[in-house]
């Protein structure tokens, strides 16, 4: 009896083995490379990650379709990993140990937000996984494997006023308005810069808690210094369009001007589109009115995802996937330390702008994003438009 | 100080106020019948919130009639909680407290599973502004005023003029001299349950329009409402319509004229309070029992 189970357990065993291996790449089969994405997924800002995440995916299905990428002789197809992180710190702790230690990946788009990214950077920067966050509060000379993969909301609210000033010379009272966080905060400074940099008068600099709804007495403050324009800065899609309508309400006919620009349907919705009709905002393109790239690129998107709150969102994770693995091919190697340093000294040409990383001044380190060119769109009709592309200097 | 602004702050405090007003009374109610702090009742809030969004919005089904879905639905939910959730636990303070929060948890969370958890917005059933007396009135905010007036008069009516409204006194009053007298105390936690949430739902219902609909705006609306209660007077009706309109005021002058420190100054004038009225200004104390 005893030898007919042994027996057994061997054949059993065998079958295992035979199987495993019969699993794992044969001659000629690619090897799989994982990429990782580290966001929420769920939870309130899902509606910031969902679209982040659907591009690496068809960044990786395209470069996949092309037959993958070749690095030390080897040819890999992508294969990108993502874990939520809800949006909160502990959430990110664990996403992310479950992307280094049991994945084994090295390269991971997100977190977004510096709550988020200042929690994971410990366990990051000691295992050499580089994290490309939203984030500009994590940059720093020590910490050498963290970038920031948008552009901080210091210098996002700062593109705009030159642009004012030049092409709206009514402007000249600035009343500015922000979420009581550190973006928040960076996003108002940054206005203020901007805006006093063009020799406008900033007539209100005001805070407000996340989660108000009712901005009457903030606007009610505000308007009695008869600003020109409101900046609501980084101010979300449906507080925007809260702050509009309220604002409208109590008879405010003059500008405003955001550095993030809010969703065509939160607007009409949420504002009305008469109040919302001349909104100036800076951000991403307006796809389906770009480029032809851009045009093609968004409509693929739609397809096969349909349309996101957060349009900018889409190209970013995209933009990530092309441009990493790129330099993987470029240096021939996964390695950490190459592919970073390649990085940093890097421009890739995308369908949005051209890129490379910056912040050497401010951060010490070449870390953030930064694009050659952003775009300023007008909410008229309903919808947005073009309405022009302010080159940055580099 | 500028007073020429002082018309639209009393404006602004007016329509603040009764928000938080619509928002409380149900919290109140529920809490002077079950002794049970719903701290889920921002949840209940937010479903009627979606009712707006679901019923309004997206079905064109005509506002008044959606009102009163919203009522209906959120109040028999209510009712089905405190049948299967709170009732065998409702002696007990702590796990009464731990379920309520639980329970507030499960609901944000599986109506962002079922609603998606970005933010949704209503359109208007009454756009538009009215000028006067020096201030200028959101017509759906005026709308939401007289709405919201009509549904705490029959509130107190009733609370005050009928047999149902007695034997819910009772129970508040005195549960064990309610029972000997013939009222049913399981039965008037259920209808406090529902009347309660269902003024939760209305409230969602009517503040959807004038703000933005998502999974997790329960937690600012218990926040306020509990605010709202301790300020009036827990387990009062009239102290939650005097603290709505007081915190709605507060905050309305406060951020007009003073801007951030206000919610310090709340907070400061809300301890000073408690030290010398510790059931808020038209309550009573309570104590727990162990």
């Amino acid at each position: 009896m005893k030898k007919w189970l042994a027996g057994l357990l061997v054949v059993l065993i065998s079958v295992v083995l035979a199987f495993t291996a019969s699993c794992g790449p044969g001659e000629g089969e690619a090897n799989t490379y994982k990429l990782g994405y580290l966001g929420p997924l769920t939870g309130p800002a899902a509606s910031w990650g969902i679209p982040i995440k659907n591009g690496m995916e068809m960044a990786a299905e395209e470069i996949n379709d092309a037959g993958g990428i070749v690095v030390a002789g080897e040819t890999y197809m992508l294969q990108i990993v993502a874990a939520d992180d809800r949006f909160v710190p502990e959430g990110a702790v664990t996403a992310v140990q479950k992307l280094i230690y049991d994945d084994k990946i090295q390269y991971i788009w997100g977190p977004i937000g510096s709550a988020c990214a200042l929690a994971v950077q410990p366990i990051t920067e000691e295992n050499r996984v580089a994290i490309f966050a939203i984030s500009s509060d994590a940059l720093g000379p020590e910490h050498p494997y963290t970038f920031s993969y948008l552009s901080s909301p210091t210098a996002r609210a700062e593109v705009g006023y030159p642009w004012l000033k030049q092409n709206r010379p009514e402007v000249q009272r600035v009343a500015l308005m922000a979420e009581h966080t550190p973006t928040g905060e960076a996003a108002l400074e940054g206005a203020r810069v901007g805006a006093e940099g063009q020799g406008l008068e900033v007539v209100a600099a005001e805070y407000f808690e996340p989660g108000i709804t009712d901005f009457a007495p903030l606007l009610t403050r505000m308007l009695a210094k008869n600003p020109d324009v409101i900046d609501p800065s980084s101010t979300p899609a449906g507080p925007f369009s809260l702050i509009v309508k309220q604002a409208r309400e109590m008879g405010y006919e003059g500008l405003f001007y955001t550095s993030y620009q809010p969703a065509e349907e939160v607007l009409v919705v949420g504002a009305g589109a008469e109040n919302a009709e001349g909104i100036i905002a800076a951000g991403g393109p307006v796809y389906p009115k770009g480029t032809p790239e851009q045009q093609a690129f968004y409509q693929k998107y739609i397809e096969k995802y349909g349309k996101e709150v957060w349009q900018e969102a889409v190209s970013l994770g995209y933009r990530w996937v092309y441009w990493t693995t790129l330099i993987f091919e470029q240096v021939d190697s996964f390695d950490p330390d190459l592919v970073v340093e390649a990085l940093a000294e890097s421009e890739f040409e995308g369908i949005v702008a051209t890129y490379r990383f910056g912040g050497e001044e401010t951060y010490g380190i070449a870390r953030e994003v930064e694009g050659n060119q952003t775009y300023l769109n007008i909410f008229h009709n309903g919808e947005w438009e073009p309405l022009a592309i302010i080159p940055l200097e580099w | 100080m500028d007073v020429s602004l002082i018309p639209q702050v009393i404006a602004n405090g007016l329509m603040m106020g009764m928000s938080y007003v619509l928002i409380a009374s149900g919290l109140t109610i529920v809490l002077g019948i079950t002794r049970i702090i719903n701290f889920a009742h921002g949840e209940f809030y937010m479903l009627g919130a979606f009712c707006a969004y679901y019923f309004f919005q997206m079905a064109g089904v005509p506002y008044l009639v959606t009102i009163l879905l919203a009522i209906l639905a959120v109040g028999v939910l209510g009712m089905g909680v405190e049948r299967v959730l709170f009732r065998p636990i409702r002696e007990f303070f702590l796990p009464s407290v731990v379920v309520a929060l639980g329970l507030a948890f499960f609901l944000a969370g599986t109506a962002a599973w079922l609603f998606g958890p970005e933010e949704k917005v209503v359109t208007s059933p009454f756009p538009g502004v009215l000028n006067a007396l020096g201030a200028t009135f959101s017509v759906e905010r005026l709308v939401v005023i007289l709405i919201a007036i009509v549904i705490m008069g029959g509130l107190w009516y009733l609370i005050t003029r009928t047999k149902l409204g007695r034997a819910l006194r009772g129970v508040a009053q005195d549960r064990e001299a309610a029972s000997l007298q013939g009222i049913s105390v399981n039965g008037m936690c259920n209808i406090s349950m529902g009347i309660g949430c269902g003024l939760a739902g209305a409230a969602g219902v009517l503040l959807g329009p004038i703000f933005i609909v998502h999974p997790y705006l329960g937690a600012l609306a218990i926040f306020k409402a509990l605010i709202v209660i301790i300020l009036g007077g827990i387990g009062s009706m009239p102290g939650a319509v005097l603290g709505g309109l007081l915190l709605g005021f507060i905050e309305s002058f406060g951020l007009t004229y003073l801007g951030g420190v206000t919610d310090v100054l709340l907070f400061a004038f809300i301890f000073v309070l408690i030290l010398f009225r510790p059931g808020g200004l038209m309550g009573r104390v309570w104590v727990i029992r162990h």
